[in-house]
């Protein structure tokens, strides 16, 4: 199916490429498909795409890349489900943008978790206070 | 909104899983003690709302900001993969 985006324009998107979020991303409840696009020249970031709404997408890093022991964050279940060998699962947190080519940061506190095997995703919300929102990574 | 007035130790039972009950009361706050199956989230309101907005910070409209991150990134080494 085509998907017109605000960063990429027109894309083609393939239904196997699609995931669902049953409860949209917090503040966006009513965003329940979304899709990761790849562009190298992002690396090591990618986007998180609406197919909902055409404006909204963001960009997604995988958080192991600063935070080795990320892990150790989340509740049991969830943990061992990711640390896995034959995990279907993946974590991203949501990246922010501050002013121009200035501060990056990463929210810690709010991954976004990805079942790829369901197709379904979704955003939790740690508990440990020392989390931050804006984790800075630049 | 269902407003509901309970006393100490009264429960509201919500969709026949979840279970919420007044553990304590002192003058101006109310401890809540909350049953629910694992994979329904519980969360206090102000850190649903610090989420919120900071999902609303990043959405990002040009996509340039976000090259030159992904530069900054690279040269500083911040990143090892």
């Amino acid at each position: 199916m085509k998907v017109v985006t605000l960063q990429f324009g027109e894309l083609e998107v393939m239904e196997e490429q699609i995931i669902r979020f049953p409860k949209g991303i917090i503040g966006f409840e009513d965003c329940h498909e979304f899709v990761i696009i790849d562009d190298e020249e992002y690396e090591p970031f990618r986007w998180l795409i609406s197919l909902d709404k055409e404006e909204f997408g963001f960009p997604i890093l995988d958080p192991f890349l600063v935070v080795p022991d990320y892990l150790k964050e989340f509740p049991a279940s969830i943990a061992r489900e990711l640390e896995a060998d034959d995990t279907v699962m993946d974590v991203f947190c949501v990246v922010t943008l501050k002013g121009e080519g200035g501060k990056v940061t990463l929210n810690l506190k709010g991954p976004i978790i990805i079942d790829y095997l369901k197709g379904e995703g979704r955003q939790i919300i740690l508990p440990s206070e020392d989390l931050s929102v804006s984790y800075p990574i630049s | 909104m269902l407003v509901l007035t309970r006393k100490l130790g009264e429960n509201i039972i919500i969709d026949d899983e979840i279970s919420i009950r007044v553990i304590s009361i002192d003058s101006n706050k109310v401890q809540l003690g909350i049953q629910a199956p694992s994979d329904v989230m519980i969360y206090r309101q102000e850190l649903v709302d610090r989420i919120k907005s900071q999902n609303r910070s990043s959405v990002v409209h040009k996509k340039w900001d976000l090259i030159s991150a992904a530069r900054n990134l690279k040269i500083l080494g911040n990143v090892r993969y």
